[in-house]
């Protein structure tokens, strides 16, 4: 089910409007703000778990997240049917006012609302204590969870707390991933590095068995898209690290991930990202098609498809590559461009679906017909 | 053995159609197909599209699919001796079904016009032409490729499907495809992705809906795809039974004209005789072997 997002101000973000539901791409020039479209979900994702300050942190601090060319408010605002919930950092030198102006509302009506530098946050008539370190959310969570008199349940439904809920990577380290495997850890959710492949799904594999179905997950995606290559993987520990072996198909000898194609660990490290994630959450995957042949995008993309569907998943590819947006040819609503004014927008808004429908999405982009920089020929 | 390339514009048909074709002719190899964008998804006019408004000029789909027959008999072309027969086969869809001559006469223009941009000289042309003549074909399934599957039982069961199917093909032509079965109709639109309006001519859709569990059926909306092309549905192709589906002479115009082709092409009996679809049944002196 898709969900609406509406950003102002974040960085290089002018203005988004736009619907996120089941698997997206998003395509641009360089600098078009692709990346920080997903780090926004990110950040957003943050605030309501960790919390606003490792958010900060994990973005930076707050000093770069004001738009460049305005000194307009900032505002991260998500919906779904009636519920909204919104949060309006304020940047201060380096840092950010804390606590963040934040609320949930429900049909049009503010239920919680935190003022930006107010020592309590409301619920309805009534103020409690706010805590900096917390999100809004947790804040009325952890109140109300102590047995005063409002009632959890009256708190609006938390689809963003799973819908938000995101799980991202950028730039994994894979020259790190080989090098030194994964540090051993109780991890079930992939970091954003990816450094943490082998630790969770090891985990998967032998402890909870609400997890074994992730695991089946990734090791079926990877036969799929690498049939010639993969069959299966186990793991081995030395000291602190974690690391892999596959097996080729008829091949009874294991083969250490270390030596691994790139793009095996490529796809390793998109499927474990997908499958980190719970029903009805986010993923967002940067520069999705890094080292993968066309017929392991064509197939990982079916395959997540299937996932998404399943399990109520938004997952928002940024990627470059022409094969990547072919796989879109029949739904180019699904298709985002950032235009060269920073503001995503989908495909079919952008030129009529008719007309897209006799050429190759991919060939459009490539030859600078759809997504171009603003010296396009 | 006489070599039979395959060019389609799915993915089903690139996994399973030659393997399919392949067990009517035995004594002729059909290569691995190869694949290009469909070019009819959307309604066809006369006129070409509108070029892109700014950026690289690029081709559209009609262009590169005919751009990809020629390159299979051009001199110089790695494949040129080696192919007896081209065949380029494309989904009429729902949207053209109505229209299977603007379809063709797409398609005609974009071969010429792929044929005026490669610049041959008098000779070479000359060459060209000829083998697009005697060797090179352009078929259309209709409305789609998975409307074949109900003109064999046993090919909706390898395809999964879970429920009776309503679809009479011994009273309507599964190239005209259309069904009324009231629990298939009485799904809200947008429900389920089969459950879309004029789904009751939608082979595709209504594959979706016989694949579908009864637990699935009513619960809250969901995207899942219980039947998928590359998976069931190529298991429904490969080992098609094209005589059970063409088994009524003046019915499957489309594929019968296929068949007919390959058959002609191969020097061969037609397994199926009966009546070809005007469109697309062979003839003389054309700028294809059917066009």
């Amino acid at each position: 089910m898709a969900f609406h997002l509406h950003i102002e101000n974040f960085r290089c973000l002018r203005k988004v409007d736009l619907d996120l539901g089941g698997v997206c791409v998003l395509i641009g020039p360089n600098g078009s703000g692709k990346s920080t479209f997903v780090r926004a979900l990110q950040f957003m994702s943050d605030v309501l778990s960790p919390g606003p300050v490792e958010a900060f942190e994990n973005a930076g601090g707050g000093g770069m997240l004001q738009n460049f060319s305005s000194d307009e408010r900032i505002l991260l605002r998500a919906s779904q049917d009636d519920v909204m919930w919104e949060v309006l950092p304020r940047p201060k030198g380096i840092g950010v006012q804390l606590p963040m102006e934040e609320r949930f509302s429900i049909g049009g009506k503010t239920v919680i609302e935190q003022l930006s530098n107010s020592a309590t946050f409301r619920f309805g008539e009534k103020a409690f204590a706010s805590d900096v370190r917390l999100s809004l959310y947790q804040a009325a969570v952890a109140v109300f969870g102590k047995g005063e008199d409002e009632p959890i349940s009256l708190l609006p439904s938390p689809f963003f707390v799973t819908r938000l809920q995101s799980q991202s990577y950028f730039e994994p380290d894979i020259l790190a991933i080989r090098q030194s495997g994964s540090p051993v850890g109780r991890d079930t959710r992939l970091n954003s590095h990816g450094k943490n492949v082998f630790t969770v799904l090891r985990n998967w594999k032998a402890g909870n068995r609400i997890h074994e179905e992730r695991f089946s997950f990734v090791r079926e995606g990877l036969r799929r898209a690498f049939p010639d290559l993969f069959d299966a993987l186990d793991f081995e520990s030395a000291g602190q690290i974690v690391t892999a072996r596959f097996y080729m198909p008829g091949n009874g000898s294991p083969i250490p991930f270390h030596l691994a194609p790139t793009g095996l660990i490529a796809g390793l490290l998109h499927l474990t990202a997908v499958a980190s994630t719970g029903t009805a959450s986010t993923v967002m995957i940067d520069e999705f098609e890094n080292s993968l042949h066309p017929h392991a995008i064509r197939v990982l993309i079916d395959y997540i498809r299937e996932r998404a569907a399943k399990m109520d998943l938004t997952v928002l590819l940024a990627s470059h590559s022409p094969v990547v947006l072919d796989q879109f040819r029949d739904c180019p609503a699904q298709a985002i461009v950032m235009d060269p004014s920073n503001q995503p927008t989908p495909l079919d808004k952008l030129e009529d679906p008719n007309w897209l429908a006799q050429f190759s999405l991919g060939d459009l982009y490539a030859h600078e017909n759809i997504g171009a920089a603003k010296s396009a020929p | 053995m006489k070599r039979v390339q395959l060019i389609v514009t799915g993915e089903m048909e690139k996994a399973a159609l030659h393997s399919s074709l392949g067990r009517l002719f035995p004594d002729a190899e059909f290569l691995a197909p190869s694949f290009n964008n469909s070019f009819t998804s959307s309604r066809l006019t006369a006129a070409s599209p509108q070029p892109p408004r700014h950026g690289i000029p690029t081709k559209p789909n009609v262009n590169k699919l005919a751009r990809e027959l020629i390159a299979d008999v051009e001199p110089g072309s790695s494949r040129a001796g080696q192919l007896d027969l081209v065949l380029v086969v494309e989904d009429l869809e729902l949207c053209n079904h109505d229209q299977p001559g603007t379809v063709t006469e797409r398609f005609r223009r974009a071969v010429r016009e792929e044929l005026d941009a490669r610049n041959f000289n008098g000779g070479s042309r000359r060459k060209v032409e000829e083998k697009l003549r005697t060797r090179c074909s352009f078929h259309l399934f209709s409305p789609m490729t998975d409307a074949y599957f109900f003109g064999e039982d046993a090919a909706l069961a390898r395809a999964k499907a879970k429920r009776p199917n309503r679809f009479q093909a011994e009273v309507t032509d599964i190239e005209l495809f259309q069904v009324a079965d009231p629990d298939y109709q009485s799904v809200a639109d947008g429900l389920r992705p089969w459950a879309r309006a004029s789904r009751e001519r939608h082979p595709k859709h209504y594959l979706g809906f016989l694949c579908t569990p009864s637990d699935d059926l009513l619960s809250e909306r969901n995207d899942v795809q219980h039947y998928r092309e590359t998976k069931q549905g190529k298991a429904a192709l490969e080992v098609l039974d094209w005589r059970a589906v063409l088994a009524r002479p003046r019915q499957a115009q489309f594929a019968r004209a296929m068949i007919d082709d390959i058959a002609a092409a191969l020097a061969h009996e037609n397994p199926f005789p009966g009546q070809c679809a005007p469109e697309t049944k062979r003839r003389d002196n054309g700028l294809l072997r059917n066009l």
